[in-house]
């Protein structure tokens, strides 16, 4: 395939993307469409640390939780716009990310896991139990409801589900452009070399505990902003969805089946998956409790054990195979085409 | 002749072993020394000292005029220390132009020119047709390359090659000789850990003996192989009057 065709291809897909509202009115299917794509983007946040650094984090839950209620703390109680409120969420996730990989990031071994999993489940029970925080009311396990205001782009409330659907397409759109440059940059070098071998990085001289945090505080914050359009689209927050174990295992499933350490893989896991789940529990959800659970869950074992490397791997080797025949073919009918 | 390495008193202890025992010696820049001795006579571990993997009970390292006690390895390599590890550690799935543009990172922060560094490294020695390989497909011999291509590409003045010519045949050992001795003459400092001792004498004008942590002998090669403690060491008492 050559560069102008890919990029027709690139343009192609884009202005479908676009047009998916237009074409899918209801909106149950938009909101399927939206979860999928916010899916795609909080598994390409975490890739960041835990494919590209591969330190595996399984307390991303925290920053989800930490960007949403910050955010929605501060606009139920000062009217605070989510806009500006985003960049404290965000922050505050990133000083956690500190807080949890400055002591960690220095030790080998399963310390960074055990650590993401203490801290985020003592922040579910925390939130779980605070029902005030200074002025602010969090709810405890109530949870939080996000005061309506009817239609106002300030505060991110739409009463058609469209606008949601574009703004999770830039953030995947920015987090898909956030993952290239990093993977072709001096960081994404240096945390795929500290991947492979740390003492081979230091001695080629990584600061092996900075490009770790560099890495975990970029992913913070990603994932706080996929927190806060949670926050918005759903309008309520109930602390085990957004802060529990299964938003932050969720996001290493999704990373993983798709391809961990790759652009792409994590956004085609994150849709595929989420689909599929979706489906699976439209169909089989009031029949049997838990079946749907239990179908996904061989569906993601059949995936690690047949494609340990992801999906993407398996779509890199058709497109392999598919631009190998597309080249025969035009190696035969001209040969100009083959010095392109 | 300005020095460019020094090691003061420099001692390591694992709880009772004493691993390298006042260890004092020096490289002048531009010279290549070898170190040998038995086994486990702490030669590895003089390396990781020099490095910062190991910090030293006591004892001083002075780089180059400037004492760098405990200085960490990435440090170390920023100061112009690049080193290679016994047991080779490429990263696997990386290819080999990635592995060494991992280290021209040290000195540039653009991918462009860390490939063109990366370029003129596989050049040098003698990879570029392995350029797009994952260095997890790489033979021994290779691998052996690019663990020193992997050094060089940090820029280092002074190069420390831990056994990059064991488990080479003949040919291989003549051909990672020749490399050594043209970055050498480049102007790079060496020191090397090795067994192969016709080849560190081939490339070393200076050579160093350790045995149980301690230096037994110092000097050309014809001096430490004549005398009798190195001859000691190596081959046991009954052999004193050899």
């Amino acid at each position: 395939m050559n560069i102008d065709k890919k990029y027709l291809l690139l343009a192609g897909l884009i202005i479908v993307l676009l047009l998916v509202p237009m074409m899918v009115t209801r909106p149950y299917y938009l909101h399927v469409i939206i979860m999928c794509l916010l899916w795609a983007y909080l598994a390409s946040s975490w890739n960041i640390v835990g494919g590209f650094a591969g330190q595996l984090s399984l307390g991303h839950g925290i920053y989800t939780a930490t960007g949403a209620y910050i955010t929605m703390m501060l606009f139920n109680t000062y009217g605070l716009s989510p806009w500006l409120g985003l960049f404290i969420g965000g922050g505050a996730a990133v000083l956690i990310s500190v807080i949890i990989g400055y002591p960690t990031f220095g030790l080998r071994g399963a310390y960074y896991a055990l650590a993401t999993v203490a801290i985020s489940e003592g922040i579910v029970v925390l939130i779980n139990s605070t029902q005030e925080l200074g002025p602010f009311r969090v709810g405890g396990a109530e949870g939080l409801i996000v005061k309506m205001v009817g239609d106002s782009a300030a505060a991110l409330q739409f009463s058609s589900k469209m606008p949601y659907y574009y703004i999770i397409l830039f953030m995947l759109f920015l987090v898909i452009a956030v993952s290239y440059w990093i993977k072709n940059s001096k960081l994404g070098y240096y945390l795929i070399a500290l991947k492979e071998d740390e003492d081979a990085a230091a001695a080629m001289g990584i600061n092996v505990r900075k490009s770790k945090l560099m890495a975990a505080m970029l992913s913070a914050f990603l994932t706080a902003l996929g927190g806060v359009f949670y926050a918005v689209l759903i309008r309520y927050l109930e602390p085990n969805a957004i802060a529990g174990g299964s938003m932050s295992t969720q996001m290493v499933f999704l990373s993983i089946v798709g391809g961990s350490g790759t652009v792409l893989g994590p956004v085609i896991g994150g849709i595929i998956l989420s689909l599929v789940s979706e489906i699976i529990r439209f169909y089989l959800g009031g029949q049997l409790m838990g079946l749907h659970l239990f179908i996904y869950g061989m569906i993601v074992l059949l995936v690690i054990i047949y494609q340990p490397k992801g999906i993407i791997a398996m779509f890199e080797r058709l497109l392999q195979r598919f631009s190998r025949a597309a080249y025969k073919k035009g190696g035969a009918s001209g040969v100009k085409d083959s010095g392109a | 002749m300005s020095r460019i390495l020094e090691l003061k008193d420099l001692t390591i202890k694992f709880g009772g072993l004493t691993a390298v025992n006042n260890l004092n010696m020096h490289l002048n820049e531009g010279e290549a020394l070898g170190l040998i001795g038995p086994n486990g006579a702490g030669k590895t571990t003089a390396f990781n000292l020099i490095v910062g993997v190991y910090q030293p009970t006591s004892g001083k390292v002075v780089f180059n005029g400037e004492d760098i006690t405990g200085l960490k390895p990435d440090q170390m390599c920023h100061k112009g220390i690049g080193r290679t590890f016994q047991v080779v550690k490429p990263f696997g799935n990386m290819t080999v132009q990635q592995n060494i543009m991992v280290g021209a990172f040290v000195n540039t922060s653009s991918p462009k020119e860390a490939r063109q560094i990366a370029e003129g490294i596989m050049e040098k020695v003698g990879l570029q047709a392995k350029k797009d390989v994952l260095a997890l497909n790489l033979t021994i011999p290779e691998r052996k390359r690019l663990e020193m291509a992997k050094a060089l590409a940090t820029k280092p003045r002074l190069l420390l090659l831990d056994e990059v010519l064991a488990g080479l045949n003949p040919t291989e050992i003549e051909d990672a000789v020749k490399l050594i001795k043209s970055i050498n003459n480049d102007g790079i400092t060496i020191m090397m850990i090795e067994h192969v001792l016709q080849a560190t004498m081939a490339i070393c004008g200076r050579i160093v003996v350790l045995d149980y942590g301690k230096k037994i002998a110092e000097g050309s090669p014809q001096e430490v192989t004549s005398n009798p403690e190195v001859i000691k060491a190596y081959l046991g008492d009954e052999y004193d009057n050899a």
